[in-house]
Protein backbone atom coordinates (compact mmCIF):
# COMPACT_ATOMS: atom_id res chain seq x y z
CA UNK A 1 0.00 0.00 0.00
CA UNK A 2 1.82 3.36 -0.73
CA UNK A 3 0.36 6.93 -1.74
CA UNK A 4 -0.51 5.60 -4.82
CA UNK A 5 -2.73 3.47 -3.37
CA UNK A 6 -4.34 6.32 -1.54
CA UNK A 7 -4.95 8.25 -4.58
CA UNK A 8 -6.64 5.18 -6.16
CA UNK A 9 -8.67 4.74 -3.45
CA UNK A 10 -10.31 7.95 -2.94
CA UNK A 11 -10.64 8.77 -6.39
CA UNK A 12 -12.03 12.32 -6.98
CA UNK A 13 -14.98 10.96 -7.88
CA UNK A 14 -15.72 9.31 -4.26
CA UNK A 15 -14.75 12.43 -2.48
CA UNK A 16 -17.33 14.25 -4.60
CA UNK A 17 -19.86 12.07 -3.30
CA UNK A 18 -18.82 11.85 0.28
CA UNK A 19 -18.91 15.53 0.23
CA UNK A 20 -21.92 16.37 -1.46
CA UNK A 21 -24.02 13.19 -1.46
CA UNK A 22 -27.45 12.31 -3.30
CA UNK A 23 -30.51 11.81 -1.54
CA UNK A 24 -28.85 12.64 1.96
CA UNK A 25 -31.38 13.58 4.60
CA UNK A 26 -34.47 11.76 5.79
CA UNK A 27 -37.66 11.06 3.58
CA UNK A 28 -41.16 13.04 5.16
CA UNK A 29 -42.89 9.84 3.72
CA UNK A 30 -41.49 6.11 4.01
CA UNK A 31 -42.56 2.68 3.65
CA UNK A 32 -39.56 1.22 4.98
CA UNK A 33 -36.69 2.07 7.49
CA UNK A 34 -33.11 0.30 8.71
CA UNK A 35 -30.14 1.93 10.39
CA UNK A 36 -27.02 -0.18 10.31
CA UNK A 37 -23.91 0.14 12.40
CA UNK A 38 -20.35 -1.39 11.76
CA UNK A 39 -19.68 -2.63 14.93
CA UNK A 40 -16.16 -2.01 14.10
CA UNK A 41 -15.66 1.36 14.37
CA UNK A 42 -19.25 2.40 15.42
CA UNK A 43 -20.33 4.41 12.48
CA UNK A 44 -24.02 4.38 11.67
CA UNK A 45 -26.19 4.36 8.43
CA UNK A 46 -30.02 4.81 8.45
CA UNK A 47 -31.85 4.41 4.55
CA UNK A 48 -35.57 5.63 4.17
CA UNK A 49 -37.59 3.83 1.35
CA UNK A 50 -40.52 4.90 -0.54
CA UNK A 51 -42.12 1.44 -1.76
CA UNK A 52 -45.20 1.23 -3.57
CA UNK A 53 -46.31 -1.43 -5.63
CA UNK A 54 -42.64 -2.82 -5.98
CA UNK A 55 -41.28 -0.08 -7.04
CA UNK A 56 -38.23 1.45 -4.83
CA UNK A 57 -40.21 5.64 -5.75
CA UNK A 58 -38.13 7.20 -3.54
CA UNK A 59 -34.94 6.89 -1.42
CA UNK A 60 -32.80 8.40 0.82
CA UNK A 61 -30.17 8.05 3.79
CA UNK A 62 -28.41 9.73 6.75
CA UNK A 63 -25.10 8.83 8.07
CA UNK A 64 -22.39 9.26 10.70
CA UNK A 65 -19.77 7.94 8.58
CA UNK A 66 -16.27 7.38 6.45
CA UNK A 67 -16.17 9.13 3.18
CA UNK A 68 -16.25 5.50 1.65
CA UNK A 69 -19.65 4.92 3.51
CA UNK A 70 -20.99 8.16 2.21
CA UNK A 71 -20.05 7.47 -1.62
CA UNK A 72 -21.09 4.70 -1.70
CA UNK A 73 -24.70 5.14 -0.22
CA UNK A 74 -24.58 8.13 -2.79
CA UNK A 75 -24.22 6.19 -5.72
CA UNK A 76 -26.61 3.10 -4.43
CA UNK A 77 -29.23 5.33 -3.76
CA UNK A 78 -28.85 6.88 -6.64
CA UNK A 79 -29.13 3.85 -8.49
CA UNK A 80 -31.91 2.53 -6.98
CA UNK A 81 -34.29 5.26 -6.53
CA UNK A 82 -37.24 4.48 -9.29
CA UNK A 83 -36.01 1.06 -10.03
CA UNK A 84 -37.47 -2.15 -8.84
CA UNK A 85 -37.27 -4.43 -5.47
CA UNK A 86 -35.74 -6.98 -7.73
CA UNK A 87 -32.80 -4.97 -9.08
CA UNK A 88 -31.38 -4.36 -5.76
CA UNK A 89 -29.74 -7.88 -5.83
CA UNK A 90 -28.55 -7.13 -9.17
CA UNK A 91 -26.50 -4.24 -8.18
CA UNK A 92 -25.66 -6.45 -5.28
CA UNK A 93 -23.96 -8.98 -7.33
CA UNK A 94 -21.99 -5.70 -9.30
CA UNK A 95 -21.20 -3.99 -6.32
CA UNK A 96 -18.99 -7.01 -5.23
CA UNK A 97 -17.75 -7.97 -8.22
CA UNK A 98 -16.19 -4.32 -8.43
CA UNK A 99 -14.84 -5.05 -4.70
CA UNK A 100 -13.02 -7.81 -5.92
CA UNK A 101 -11.28 -6.08 -8.33
CA UNK A 102 -13.70 -6.43 -11.98
CA UNK A 103 -13.50 -3.36 -13.98
CA UNK A 104 -16.79 -3.50 -15.29
CA UNK A 105 -20.09 -3.52 -13.92
CA UNK A 106 -21.25 -6.80 -15.33
CA UNK A 107 -24.74 -5.95 -13.75
CA UNK A 108 -25.04 -2.85 -15.53
CA UNK A 109 -27.25 -1.25 -13.37
CA UNK A 110 -25.18 1.14 -11.32
CA UNK A 111 -23.15 4.34 -12.67
CA UNK A 112 -19.98 4.08 -13.90
CA UNK A 113 -19.07 6.32 -10.73
CA UNK A 114 -18.76 2.87 -8.94
CA UNK A 115 -15.40 1.73 -10.86
CA UNK A 116 -13.85 4.03 -8.09
CA UNK A 117 -14.36 1.26 -5.53
CA UNK A 118 -11.93 -0.53 -7.43
CA UNK A 119 -8.99 0.96 -5.06
CA UNK A 120 -10.65 -0.91 -2.16
CA UNK A 121 -8.87 -3.83 -2.87
CA UNK A 122 -5.93 -2.60 -1.22
CA UNK A 123 -7.74 -1.38 2.10
CA UNK A 124 -9.39 -4.85 3.54
CA UNK A 125 -10.56 -3.17 6.38
CA UNK A 126 -12.01 -0.61 4.75
CA UNK A 127 -14.10 -2.86 2.33
CA UNK A 128 -17.03 -3.09 4.89
CA UNK A 129 -17.32 0.57 5.09
CA UNK A 130 -18.23 0.48 1.33
CA UNK A 131 -20.97 -2.71 2.14
CA UNK A 132 -22.80 -1.09 5.52
CA UNK A 133 -25.34 0.91 3.16
CA UNK A 134 -25.92 -1.96 0.90
CA UNK A 135 -26.65 -4.44 4.15
CA UNK A 136 -28.69 -1.52 5.78
CA UNK A 137 -30.59 -0.66 2.45
CA UNK A 138 -31.23 -4.95 2.11
CA UNK A 139 -32.48 -4.69 5.83
CA UNK A 140 -35.00 -1.87 4.76
CA UNK A 141 -36.55 -4.03 2.17
CA UNK A 142 -37.05 -6.18 4.53
CA UNK A 143 -38.48 -4.13 7.08
CA UNK A 144 -42.20 -2.74 6.29
CA UNK A 145 -43.27 -0.11 8.64
CA UNK A 146 -47.03 0.28 8.74
CA UNK A 147 -47.05 3.53 9.55
CA UNK A 148 -46.07 5.05 6.27
CA UNK A 149 -45.53 8.63 7.50
CA UNK A 150 -42.52 9.77 9.92
CA UNK A 151 -43.54 11.96 13.05
CA UNK B 1 19.16 11.57 30.74
CA UNK B 2 16.48 9.25 29.48
CA UNK B 3 18.36 7.70 25.98
CA UNK B 4 15.13 7.30 23.86
CA UNK B 5 17.50 6.20 20.95
CA UNK B 6 18.72 3.15 23.25
CA UNK B 7 15.24 1.94 24.34
CA UNK B 8 13.85 1.77 20.46
CA UNK B 9 16.80 -0.60 20.05
CA UNK B 10 15.65 -2.80 22.10
CA UNK B 11 12.16 -3.09 20.30
CA UNK B 12 12.72 -4.41 16.77
CA UNK B 13 9.73 -3.74 15.52
CA UNK B 14 10.44 0.01 15.74
CA UNK B 15 12.93 -0.41 12.57
CA UNK B 16 10.93 -2.08 10.38
CA UNK B 17 8.92 -0.08 7.25
CA UNK B 18 5.68 -0.05 6.94
CA UNK B 19 4.28 0.95 3.22
CA UNK B 20 7.55 1.62 2.59
CA UNK B 21 8.13 3.90 5.03
CA UNK B 22 9.93 4.06 8.84
CA UNK B 23 6.96 2.34 11.14
CA UNK B 24 5.92 5.03 13.45
CA UNK B 25 3.83 3.36 16.04
CA UNK B 26 1.40 5.17 18.01
CA UNK B 27 -1.53 2.84 18.76
CA UNK B 28 0.13 1.90 21.99
CA UNK B 29 -3.51 2.37 23.87
CA UNK B 30 -4.61 -0.79 22.02
CA UNK B 31 -1.24 -2.98 22.31
CA UNK B 32 2.58 -2.28 23.15
CA UNK B 33 5.09 -3.49 20.77
CA UNK B 34 7.44 -6.03 22.85
CA UNK B 35 11.11 -5.77 23.56
CA UNK B 36 13.89 -7.92 22.32
CA UNK B 37 14.40 -9.87 25.91
CA UNK B 38 10.84 -10.62 26.09
CA UNK B 39 10.91 -12.47 22.73
CA UNK B 40 13.74 -14.46 23.44
CA UNK B 41 12.60 -15.48 26.46
CA UNK B 42 8.86 -16.63 24.52
CA UNK B 43 11.07 -18.20 21.87
CA UNK B 44 13.76 -20.17 24.46
CA UNK B 45 11.21 -21.35 26.71
CA UNK B 46 9.74 -23.43 23.77
CA UNK B 47 12.95 -24.17 22.50
CA UNK B 48 14.71 -25.95 25.82
CA UNK B 49 12.44 -25.49 28.59
CA UNK B 50 8.55 -26.16 27.11
CA UNK B 51 6.17 -28.85 29.65
CA UNK B 52 3.05 -28.11 31.79
CA UNK B 53 3.45 -27.10 35.23
CA UNK B 54 2.14 -28.19 37.95
CA UNK B 55 2.10 -31.76 37.25
CA UNK B 56 4.90 -33.56 36.28
CA UNK B 57 7.67 -34.92 38.32
CA UNK B 58 10.28 -34.97 35.85
CA UNK B 59 12.44 -32.05 36.17
CA UNK B 60 11.81 -30.35 33.17
CA UNK B 61 8.11 -30.01 34.65
CA UNK B 62 9.38 -28.82 38.23
CA UNK B 63 11.40 -26.03 35.89
CA UNK B 64 8.64 -24.45 34.12
CA UNK B 65 6.17 -24.45 37.24
CA UNK B 66 9.21 -22.57 39.55
CA UNK B 67 9.54 -20.25 36.94
CA UNK B 68 5.65 -19.43 36.25
CA UNK B 69 5.61 -19.13 40.36
CA UNK B 70 8.31 -17.56 40.28
CA UNK B 71 7.17 -14.68 38.30
CA UNK B 72 3.98 -14.91 40.65
CA UNK B 73 6.18 -13.33 43.05
CA UNK B 74 7.80 -10.99 41.07
CA UNK B 75 4.33 -9.75 39.66
CA UNK B 76 3.63 -9.11 43.91
CA UNK B 77 6.68 -7.71 44.17
CA UNK B 78 6.39 -4.82 40.55
CA UNK B 79 2.97 -3.89 42.36
CA UNK B 80 3.63 -4.31 45.82
CA UNK B 81 1.06 -6.79 46.53
CA UNK B 82 1.31 -7.94 50.09
CA UNK B 83 1.10 -12.19 49.36
CA UNK B 84 1.76 -13.85 46.29
CA UNK B 85 -1.58 -15.99 46.30
CA UNK B 86 -3.07 -12.32 45.39
CA UNK B 87 -1.88 -12.33 42.17
CA UNK B 88 -4.08 -14.44 39.86
CA UNK B 89 -2.74 -15.09 35.63
CA UNK B 90 -5.44 -14.81 33.29
CA UNK B 91 -6.07 -13.41 29.89
CA UNK B 92 -6.17 -10.24 30.19
CA UNK B 93 -8.72 -7.61 31.81
CA UNK B 94 -11.33 -8.29 30.06
CA UNK B 95 -11.40 -11.97 31.64
CA UNK B 96 -10.28 -10.30 35.10
CA UNK B 97 -13.45 -8.61 35.07
CA UNK B 98 -15.44 -11.26 33.92
CA UNK B 99 -13.98 -13.54 36.45
CA UNK B 100 -15.20 -10.87 39.57
CA UNK B 101 -18.50 -9.58 38.06
CA UNK B 102 -19.58 -13.74 37.73
CA UNK B 103 -18.30 -13.85 41.57
CA UNK B 104 -20.34 -10.98 42.69
CA UNK B 105 -23.30 -12.02 40.45
CA UNK B 106 -23.13 -15.54 42.09
CA UNK B 107 -22.53 -15.39 45.98
CA UNK B 108 -23.08 -11.55 46.74
CA UNK B 109 -25.40 -9.25 44.38
CA UNK B 110 -28.87 -9.13 45.29
CA UNK B 111 -31.91 -7.32 43.81
CA UNK B 112 -31.88 -3.80 44.38
CA UNK B 113 -28.00 -4.03 45.01
CA UNK B 114 -26.32 -1.13 42.84
CA UNK B 115 -22.82 -1.39 41.07
CA UNK B 116 -21.06 2.00 40.10
CA UNK B 117 -18.94 2.57 37.13
CA UNK B 118 -18.17 5.69 35.17
CA UNK B 119 -19.50 6.79 31.74
CA UNK B 120 -15.36 6.56 30.65
CA UNK B 121 -15.28 2.66 30.80
CA UNK B 122 -14.25 0.30 28.05
CA UNK B 123 -16.68 -2.24 27.30
CA UNK B 124 -14.69 -4.57 29.20
CA UNK B 125 -16.15 -2.99 32.04
CA UNK B 126 -19.33 -2.44 31.00
CA UNK B 127 -20.71 -5.32 29.74
CA UNK B 128 -20.15 -7.92 32.59
CA UNK B 129 -21.55 -5.52 34.71
CA UNK B 130 -24.69 -5.37 32.63
CA UNK B 131 -24.90 -9.18 32.90
CA UNK B 132 -24.35 -9.26 35.99
CA UNK B 133 -27.86 -7.28 36.67
CA UNK B 134 -29.59 -8.64 34.55
CA UNK B 135 -28.70 -12.24 36.66
CA UNK B 136 -29.55 -10.56 39.85
CA UNK B 137 -31.34 -7.74 39.42
CA UNK B 138 -28.68 -5.45 40.44
CA UNK B 139 -28.97 -1.86 38.99
CA UNK B 140 -25.74 -0.24 37.43
CA UNK B 141 -25.14 2.94 38.20
CA UNK B 142 -22.72 5.64 36.20
CA UNK B 143 -20.68 8.20 37.27
CA UNK B 144 -21.43 11.47 34.18
CA UNK B 145 -17.98 12.54 32.27
CA UNK B 146 -17.72 16.28 32.51
CA UNK B 147 -17.13 18.54 29.27
CA UNK B 148 -13.15 18.28 29.60
CA UNK B 149 -13.02 14.26 29.58
CA UNK B 150 -12.70 14.31 33.97
CA UNK B 151 -15.05 12.23 36.32
CA UNK B 152 -18.15 14.86 37.86
CA UNK B 153 -16.98 13.69 41.34
CA UNK B 154 -19.58 15.72 42.78
CA UNK B 155 -22.17 13.33 41.36
CA UNK B 156 -19.78 10.44 42.22
CA UNK B 157 -19.90 10.84 46.26
CA UNK B 158 -23.78 11.61 45.28
CA UNK B 159 -24.02 8.12 43.38
CA UNK B 160 -21.62 6.15 46.10
CA UNK B 161 -25.14 4.85 48.82
CA UNK B 162 -25.32 1.77 51.18
CA UNK B 163 -26.67 -0.08 48.39
CA UNK B 164 -23.65 0.16 46.25
CA UNK B 165 -21.33 -3.52 46.33
CA UNK B 166 -19.00 -2.34 44.27
CA UNK B 167 -17.45 0.40 43.04
CA UNK B 168 -15.37 -0.49 39.29
CA UNK B 169 -13.71 2.07 37.93
CA UNK B 170 -10.99 2.86 34.95
CA UNK B 171 -7.69 4.11 36.46
CA UNK B 172 -6.96 6.23 33.06
CA UNK B 173 -9.36 6.62 29.85
CA UNK B 174 -7.95 4.78 26.79
CA UNK B 175 -10.07 6.97 24.39
CA UNK B 176 -9.49 10.11 26.22
CA UNK B 177 -6.30 9.72 28.39
CA UNK B 178 -7.42 10.96 31.67
CA UNK B 179 -6.29 9.70 34.90
CA UNK B 180 -8.73 9.65 36.88
CA UNK B 181 -8.10 10.20 41.08
CA UNK B 182 -8.48 7.27 41.86
CA UNK B 183 -7.16 7.40 45.52
CA UNK B 184 -9.05 9.72 46.80
CA UNK B 185 -12.06 8.10 44.80
CA UNK B 186 -10.75 4.47 46.74
CA UNK B 187 -10.96 6.65 50.18
CA UNK B 188 -14.40 8.23 49.40
CA UNK B 189 -15.75 4.70 48.57
CA UNK B 190 -13.79 2.74 51.27
CA UNK B 191 -15.35 5.43 54.07
CA UNK B 192 -18.29 3.77 52.81
CA UNK B 193 -17.36 0.24 52.87
CA UNK B 194 -17.85 -0.03 49.31
CA UNK B 195 -14.58 -2.12 47.63
CA UNK B 196 -13.21 -1.24 44.78
CA UNK B 197 -12.02 -2.57 41.62
CA UNK B 198 -9.43 -0.84 39.29
CA UNK B 199 -9.27 -1.53 35.56
CA UNK B 200 -5.47 -0.65 35.20
CA UNK B 201 -5.00 -1.67 31.54
CA UNK B 202 -3.84 1.69 30.56
CA UNK B 203 -2.37 2.99 33.66
CA UNK B 204 0.28 -0.06 34.54
CA UNK B 205 2.58 1.10 31.50
CA UNK B 206 2.58 4.51 32.16
CA UNK B 207 3.20 4.80 36.07
CA UNK B 208 4.36 3.09 38.52
CA UNK B 209 1.25 0.90 40.68
CA UNK B 210 1.68 0.61 44.31
CA UNK B 211 -1.65 -1.36 45.08
CA UNK B 212 -0.89 -1.40 48.85
CA UNK B 213 -0.58 2.61 48.77
CA UNK B 214 -3.77 2.69 46.87
CA UNK B 215 -5.55 0.53 49.22
CA UNK B 216 -7.55 -0.70 46.19
CA UNK B 217 -9.81 -4.13 46.56
CA UNK B 218 -8.91 -5.04 43.38
CA UNK B 219 -6.18 -3.84 40.60
CA UNK B 220 -6.90 -5.83 36.89
CA UNK B 221 -4.06 -5.80 34.41
CA UNK B 222 -3.32 -6.74 30.77
CA UNK B 223 -0.10 -8.16 29.80
CA UNK B 224 -0.14 -7.31 26.37
CA UNK B 225 -0.53 -3.60 26.95
CA UNK B 226 3.08 -4.03 29.29
CA UNK B 227 5.34 -4.74 26.77
CA UNK B 228 4.69 -8.80 27.06
CA UNK B 229 2.80 -11.00 25.08
CA UNK B 230 -1.04 -11.05 23.96
CA UNK B 231 -2.73 -13.99 25.95
CA UNK B 232 -1.57 -13.26 29.43
CA UNK B 233 -3.12 -10.81 31.93
CA UNK B 234 -2.59 -10.38 36.13
CA UNK B 235 -6.09 -10.38 38.36
CA UNK B 236 -4.56 -8.45 41.56
CA UNK B 237 -7.18 -9.10 45.26
CA UNK B 238 -7.05 -8.38 48.60
CA UNK B 239 -7.24 -12.23 50.02
CA UNK B 240 -10.02 -11.92 51.83
CA UNK B 241 -11.54 -11.32 48.66
CA UNK B 242 -10.32 -13.86 46.61
CA UNK B 243 -11.10 -15.96 49.29
CA UNK B 244 -14.85 -15.20 49.11
CA UNK B 245 -15.20 -15.03 45.44
CA UNK B 246 -16.36 -18.80 44.00
CA UNK B 247 -14.24 -19.80 41.19
CA UNK B 248 -14.93 -18.93 37.76
CA UNK B 249 -13.65 -21.89 35.68
CA UNK B 250 -13.66 -25.03 36.90
CA UNK B 251 -11.65 -28.19 35.64
CA UNK B 252 -7.79 -29.05 35.96
CA UNK B 253 -5.36 -28.14 38.27
CA UNK B 254 -8.00 -25.71 40.22
CA UNK B 255 -8.96 -28.76 42.40
CA UNK B 256 -8.13 -30.53 45.82
CA UNK B 257 -10.26 -33.86 45.47
CA UNK B 258 -12.65 -34.90 42.56
CA UNK B 259 -15.08 -37.02 43.75
CA UNK B 260 -18.83 -37.95 42.20
CA UNK B 261 -19.85 -37.28 45.54
CA UNK B 262 -18.38 -33.89 45.11
CA UNK B 263 -15.16 -32.02 44.70
CA UNK B 264 -13.15 -29.69 46.81
CA UNK B 265 -11.25 -26.51 45.20
CA UNK B 266 -7.75 -25.66 45.94
CA UNK B 267 -7.28 -21.76 47.89
CA UNK B 268 -6.22 -18.96 46.27
CA UNK B 269 -4.02 -18.45 43.62
CA UNK B 270 -4.92 -22.20 42.31
CA UNK B 271 -8.81 -21.70 42.57
CA UNK B 272 -9.27 -19.26 39.81
CA UNK B 273 -6.24 -20.96 37.43
CA UNK B 274 -8.29 -23.69 35.91
CA UNK B 275 -6.20 -25.68 33.62
CA UNK B 276 -2.82 -25.41 31.53
CA UNK B 277 -2.03 -21.60 31.54
CA UNK B 278 -0.43 -19.46 29.31
CA UNK B 279 3.10 -20.36 30.31
CA UNK B 280 4.87 -19.22 27.43
CA UNK B 281 2.96 -15.68 28.16
CA UNK B 282 3.88 -16.16 32.08
CA UNK B 283 7.29 -16.08 31.17
CA UNK B 284 6.94 -13.41 28.56
CA UNK B 285 5.34 -11.46 31.29
CA UNK B 286 8.66 -11.75 33.51
CA UNK B 287 11.23 -10.50 31.48
CA UNK B 288 8.65 -7.60 30.55
CA UNK B 289 8.59 -6.98 34.19
CA UNK B 290 12.13 -7.48 34.47
CA UNK B 291 12.70 -4.55 31.66
CA UNK B 292 10.30 -2.36 33.34
CA UNK B 293 12.30 -2.76 36.60
CA UNK B 294 15.52 -2.10 34.62
CA UNK B 295 13.95 1.24 33.38
CA UNK B 296 14.18 4.43 35.01
CA UNK B 297 10.29 5.21 35.51
CA UNK B 298 10.35 8.19 36.40
CA UNK B 299 12.26 9.35 33.52
CA UNK B 300 9.97 7.29 31.15
CA UNK B 301 7.22 9.26 32.28
CA UNK B 302 8.68 12.54 31.99
CA UNK B 303 9.37 11.49 28.44
CA UNK B 304 5.80 10.62 27.75
CA UNK B 305 4.62 13.71 29.37
CA UNK B 306 6.71 15.85 26.94
CA UNK B 307 5.73 13.84 24.00
CA UNK B 308 1.76 14.34 24.95
CA UNK B 309 2.77 18.15 25.11
CA UNK B 310 4.34 18.26 21.72
CA UNK B 311 1.53 16.68 20.52
CA UNK B 312 -1.43 18.72 21.89
CA UNK B 313 0.48 21.58 21.04
CA UNK B 314 0.93 20.56 17.07
CA UNK B 315 -2.48 19.31 17.50
CA UNK B 316 -3.78 22.69 18.62
CA UNK B 317 -2.31 24.42 15.17
CA UNK B 318 -4.35 22.55 12.80
CA UNK B 319 -8.05 24.42 12.10
CA UNK B 320 -11.24 22.22 12.18
CA UNK B 321 -9.47 19.99 14.61
CA UNK B 322 -11.06 19.36 17.98
CA UNK B 323 -9.48 17.67 21.18
CA UNK B 324 -11.66 15.13 22.59
CA UNK B 325 -10.45 14.98 26.53
CA UNK B 326 -8.84 18.00 28.07
CA UNK B 327 -8.35 17.00 31.57
CA UNK B 328 -5.78 18.52 33.72
CA UNK B 329 -4.57 15.11 34.61
CA UNK B 330 -3.49 13.13 31.45
CA UNK B 331 -1.79 10.30 30.33
CA UNK B 332 0.12 10.31 26.72
CA UNK B 333 -3.12 9.95 24.84
CA UNK B 334 -4.40 12.54 22.39
CA UNK B 335 -7.98 11.47 20.88
CA UNK B 336 -9.60 14.01 18.14
CA UNK B 337 -11.84 14.70 15.69
CA UNK B 338 -12.12 16.92 12.25
CA UNK B 339 -15.20 18.67 11.31
CA UNK B 340 -15.76 17.83 7.76
CA UNK B 341 -13.16 14.41 7.71
CA UNK B 342 -14.02 10.93 9.26
CA UNK B 343 -11.59 9.30 11.83
CA UNK B 344 -11.25 6.49 9.21
CA UNK B 345 -10.26 8.15 6.56
CA UNK B 346 -7.49 10.24 8.89
CA UNK B 347 -6.10 6.22 9.98
CA UNK B 348 -6.30 5.31 6.42
CA UNK B 349 -4.17 8.40 4.84
CA UNK B 350 -1.51 8.51 8.02
CA UNK B 351 -1.20 4.58 7.32
CA UNK B 352 -0.02 5.40 3.98
CA UNK B 353 2.92 7.16 5.28
CA UNK B 354 3.61 4.41 7.83
CA UNK B 355 1.71 5.90 10.72
CA UNK B 356 -0.02 3.78 12.83
CA UNK B 357 -3.47 5.12 14.88
CA UNK B 358 -6.33 3.97 15.99
CA UNK B 359 -9.34 5.13 14.48
CA UNK B 360 -13.20 4.41 15.67
CA UNK B 361 -15.20 4.16 18.71
CA UNK B 362 -12.51 2.41 20.96
CA UNK B 363 -14.38 0.14 22.51
CA UNK B 364 -16.13 3.05 24.60
CA UNK B 365 -19.67 3.64 22.74
CA UNK B 366 -21.08 5.35 25.11
CA UNK B 367 -18.27 7.96 25.74
CA UNK B 368 -18.78 8.54 22.19
CA UNK B 369 -22.45 8.70 22.51
CA UNK B 370 -21.87 11.49 25.43
CA UNK B 371 -19.24 13.25 23.00
CA UNK B 372 -21.46 13.61 20.05
CA UNK B 373 -19.46 11.71 17.77
CA UNK B 374 -19.46 8.55 16.17
CA UNK B 375 -15.41 7.81 16.65
CA UNK B 376 -12.22 9.81 17.31
CA UNK B 377 -9.22 9.51 16.06
CA UNK B 378 -6.52 8.86 18.47
CA UNK B 379 -2.56 8.84 18.93
CA UNK B 380 -1.05 7.20 21.95
CA UNK B 381 2.35 7.28 22.97
CA UNK B 382 4.59 4.85 24.89
CA UNK B 383 8.18 5.60 26.05
CA UNK B 384 10.01 4.42 23.13
CA UNK B 385 8.24 7.13 20.91
CA UNK B 386 9.89 10.15 19.99
CA UNK B 387 9.42 13.68 18.64
CA UNK B 388 10.28 12.64 15.30
CA UNK B 389 7.35 10.27 15.59
CA UNK B 390 5.28 13.50 17.18
CA UNK B 391 6.87 15.78 14.41
CA UNK B 392 5.42 13.22 11.47
CA UNK B 393 1.96 12.36 12.82
CA UNK B 394 1.31 16.34 13.13
CA UNK B 395 3.18 16.80 9.40
CA UNK B 396 1.04 13.82 7.92
CA UNK B 397 -2.44 15.82 9.31
CA UNK B 398 -1.61 18.74 8.23
CA UNK B 399 -1.05 17.13 4.62
CA UNK B 400 -4.33 15.39 4.94
CA UNK B 401 -6.07 18.38 5.23
CA UNK B 402 -4.98 19.36 1.94
CA UNK B 403 -5.90 15.91 0.32
CA UNK B 404 -9.54 15.91 1.58
CA UNK B 405 -10.37 19.26 1.56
Amino acid sequence: MSETDLQELYQSILIQHSKSPFHYGKLEKYTHFSEGYNALCGDAVSIYLSVKQGTIEKASFESASCAICKASASILLEAIAGTSEQSFSKMQNGFSQILGGDTKDESDTLSSDILAFQGIQQFPSRKNCALLPWSTLEKALNSKIEDSSSD
Amino acid sequence: MFNVQSIRDDFPILSTLMNDKPLIYLDNAATSQKPLPVIEAVENFYKTSNSNIHRGVFRLSEQATARYEATRKEFADFISAEKDSEIIFVKGVTEAINLIASGFSQSMLKEGDEILISGMEHHANIVPWQIACQQTGAILKVIPVLEDGSLDLLAFEALLSEKTQLLSIVHISNALGTINPIKSMIEKAHAKGVPVLVDGAQSAPHMKVNVKELDCDFYVFSGHKLFAPTGVGVLYGKEKWLEQLPPYQSGGDMIEKVDFDGTTFKGIPGKFEAGTPNIAGVIGLSQAIQYLRNLDREEAMAHEVALLKQATEGLSEIDGLRLIGTAEEKASIVSFVFDAIHAHDVGTFLDAGGIAIRTGHHCTMPLMKRFNVPATARASFAFYNNSNDVDCFVESLKKMKSFFL
